[in-house]
């Protein structure tokens, strides 16, 4: 086979403040080696140094990071610590999580002509890099426009693309699939499949869900506490090898998850394809308008249509549902479907265009947002936008005081929700912003259990959640769910849904089907 | 991504007129040439004649009611320079009609200074109506385009570039913070202006945490994409001249040696 592309040599790295003592190590002893066109996954809980590893193959690590790295990796035959970030990057491509992160220009045309134009390359050399990659993701339609008018994906596949146009050995993909729904995740593996196969380009992918990666993987790396703990072809790979720290598991599960009908396997079995899952959900939409007798719901949507201002489309169509008292009830569908625009009416953040929204029986028409919150809590995607005080305890009190509770009340509740959520360790005058992903996910959640609100809505409660992390916030739902309160979760992540859903609702081009 | 309210300002509209298909160097070129001639003259007559012109442009652009609608944030800076040139340009020339001490200040208006003011509206209503006409019809990423094929060191391009195209996601990121916190019950909708403004001051801790980070993921991401690896980086679709624009050209420069021509020898 040669000489390996990439060869990390009896890795360490700490990162110079980040909590206690055992935090600080991300990395230890880590070797590895990857060869010209494997394609390996990485997987592992948060927090087990997967990021921080794929960061030292393009050279953040150790240049644009003040941590202190031990060992040696070498790309392509240079020492990474001995070269610099963009000359790294003529080798590899590093796409990161989150695609806005990475945006530099302002239209997709000059973002896939940004990299090889740093390099000095000829015009007519560009367009054709462009066009050609362009036309092997299926992505010619969005030449032109501007990035702000992208979904997700779409700039999650422009993201991508910018890369691949610097003709990279390996690209580096940093859970890419996050945010997208199964089909979009599914095409866009074909396409970046075809690529690395024609060019021969090493692939190495971050990602949580494995199921979809199986067949376009080689070989599964597992890591756990800044070690890799399994490294071999997929085929061999079992889902025992999945679940690490069996302590650590039990720790974080409530009894909940254990009364829960599903085993939470299904995220981890190789065995079963993933199509069959997502046909799953579908059939319980029969379901969608059940009214238990007796009981009249919290919230009753009907005939809800929005188009936004700038758009000719609306993206919903005449929405009528309804959710009861005490129910769990998970939102999915296609990306760019309406799930995330729908939500947002439920608190009165957008106002239909026709139709109306009913909590308790009261139209919300003429109430703020404001008002709304002490009945229906939206915790919204991305909890770097969640979070804004600067400690845990002002956090979790902004929403009480700004109901208007007693501080005594507020006290006792912060404490309550603190100990629930298993948060306590983090401490009451914890930094929120200083967290990781999961932890400031979970002081998100928390802060709007504070309310105690009747009903809480989640947007994409999962993203960047490790397995973990994910059982534990389902026992969580099922918790509240005891508490009489009424859960309402969007979510592509439909083994997520299964371990503690009562009833889907499922949205396809604006439309409730 | 949100629901916006109409947009204020003056911002890029896209059309298809023979003015949006001009170059953004001419543009430029136009209105460095515009403003220099409205700056060798003060009479009124070359003025009008050069606004005249500003207005066919504006005209032909399709633009026209939403260029007058864009001048009209001009109107408190016009009458402050009206009043001022009016008042105390001290232009003694023609007959005095006003005169006033006030305290300290002595003010007085004369036939000149009135002519004096007129011109100074004139001058100001071409450099800013052909500046709003020049952003109305021309994509920042075309104009950055063109300085850097200017040979503006490409530094200040690209920041100028990224500086212009991140005012989109600031205000994103800022519209997320505020459906946040109003679903953590803060009250944005309700309540007097100087509340709100107080309620913004909540934003201030998450933006510049935001800002921040943001800072910093851009940068590794232009590091990991070669930022800085060649010397002078290469123009990918750099805008070129095209007939219309060296027609514009021709156009400019004749117009230029005809107001040359009527400064020195017909008006004097």
């Amino acid at each position: 086979m040669g000489d390996p592309l990439v060869t990390v040599d009896s890795l360490s790295y700490s990162y110079p403040y980040f909590g206690t003592e055992e935090k600080r190590q991300a990395l230890s002893c880590v070797n590895l080696e990857i060869q010209t066109g494997e394609r390996v996954v990485i997987v592992g809980p948060s927090g087990s140094g997967k990021s921080t590893l794929i960061q030292t193959f393009i050279g953040l690590i150790p240049h644009s990071r003040s941590g202190k790295m031990q060992g040696r990796v070498t790309v392509d035959g240079v020492d990474t610590s001995v070269t610099t970030v963009p000359l790294l990057s003529k080798t590899v491509g590093f796409v990161f999580q989150d695609p806005d992160h990475q945006m530099v220009t302002s239209e997709v045309d000059s973002e896939l002509a940004f990299g090889p134009e740093q390099s000095g390359l000829d015009p007519e050399i560009i367009e054709e890099r462009i066009s050609r990659v362009a036309g092997m993701l299926k992505m010619e339609h969005l030449r032109g426009r501007e990035i702000s008018d992208l979904s997700w994906g779409e700039r999650q596949k422009v993201a991508i693309a910018s890369v691949l146009v610097m003709r990279p050995k390996m690209v580096v993909l940093d859970e890419p699939l996050s945010g997208l729904d199964m089909d979009s995740a599914a095409r866009l593996l074909d396409h970046l499949g075809t690529i690395v196969k024609t060019w021969n380009i090493a692939v190495v992918i971050v990602e949580h869900r494995l199921d979809l990666l199986k067949d376009f993987m080689d070989r599964v790396v597992v890591m756990d506490d800044g070690r890799i703990v399994y490294d071999g072809p997929v085929v061999d790979y079992s889902a025992e090898a999945m679940i690490p720290h069996p302590g650590e598991t039990g720790r974080v599960l409530h009894a909940g998850v254990a009364c829960s009908s599903e085993p939470f396997l299904p995220e981890v079995c190789f065995s079963e394809s993933y199509l069959s899952r997502t046909d799953a959900p579908q059939t319980h939409t029969s379901e969608l308008h059940s009214h238990p007798e007796g009981v009249s719901p919290i919230i009753e949507v009907t005939d809800v249509s929005y188009t936004y201002p700038n758009s000719e489309k609306p993206v919903l169509n005449g929405v009528s549902a309804a959710f009861n008292p005490g129910e769990v009830v998970f939102i999915c569908g296609p990306n760019g479907s309406g799930k995330s625009t729908f939500i947002k009416h439920l608190n009165g953040i957008l106002r239909p265009d026709t139709g109306c929204v009913l909590v308790s029986g009261v139209d919300i028409g003429g109430k703020t947002v404001a008002e709304n919150a002490a009945t229906v809590s939206l915790v919204g995607q991305h909890a770097d936008y969640q979070l804004f005080e600067e400690t845990i305890e002002r956090e979790l009190a902004f929403g009480p005081r700004n109901l208007g509770m007693e501080e005594g009340a507020i006290d006792c509740s912060i404490d309550e929700i603190m100990e629930l959520m298993d948060m306590t360790h983090l401490g009451r005058k914890g930094r929120p912003l200083k967290l990781s992903m999961g932890e400031k996910q979970r002081v998100a959640i928390a802060s709007h259990l504070v309310m105690k609100t009747p009903v809480i809505v989640l947007d994409e409660p999962t993203l960047g959640l490790d397995i973990n992390l994910k059982l534990h916030l389902a026992s969580l739902i099922i918790d509240l769910k005891k508490r009489g309160k009424t859960v309402i979760v969007v979510t592509h992540d439909q083994e997520f849904a299964r371990l503690c859903a009562d009833r889907f609702i499922r949205f396809q081009e604006g439309f409730l089907v | 991504m949100k629901g916006q309210k109409k947009k204020k300002g003056i911002l890029y509209i896209p059309g298809d007129s023979p003015v949006h298909s001009l170059d953004p160097r001419t543009k430029l070129l136009m209105l460095v040439v515009f403003s220099i001639m409205s700056f060798l003259t003060t009479n009124l007559f070359v003025m009008v004649l050069l606004l005249v012109c500003i207005v066919a442009l504006a005209y032909t652009s399709g633009l026209f009611d939403k260029w007058v609608y864009s001048l009209r944030l001009l109107l408190p800076l016009i009458i402050f320079v009206f009043v001022m040139d009016l008042f105390f340009s001290h232009e003694s020339a023609g007959a005095e009609f006003f005169s006033a001490q006030i305290w300290f200040i002595h003010a007085y208006a004369t036939e000149g200074s009135l002519y004096f003011s007129a011109s100074m509206i004139m001058r100001l209503l071409i450099i800013a109506g052909f500046s709003f006409l020049f952003i109305m019809t021309t994509k920042y990423s075309d104009f950055v385009k063109s300085l850097q094929s200017m040979k503006v060191p490409h530094i200040i391009s690209f920041s100028l570039g990224y500086a212009l195209s991140s005012t989109t996601t600031l205000s994103r990121d800022a519209n997320n913070v505020i459906d946040a916190q109003k679903s953590r019950g803060l009250e944005f909708d309700r309540g007097s202006p100087v509340k709100k403004i107080d309620k913004l001051l909540s934003l201030f801790i998450p933006m510049t945490v935001i800002m921040l980070n943001r800072s910093n993921q851009v940068s590794d991401a232009m590091q990991c994409r070669g930022y800085g690896n060649a010397e002078k980086p290469s123009l990918y679709n750099a805008p070129v001249l095209g007939a219309d624009d060296i027609m514009a050209i021709i156009v400019i420069a004749f117009f230029t040696v005809l107001i040359i021509i009527l400064i020195h020898f017909v008006i004097i």
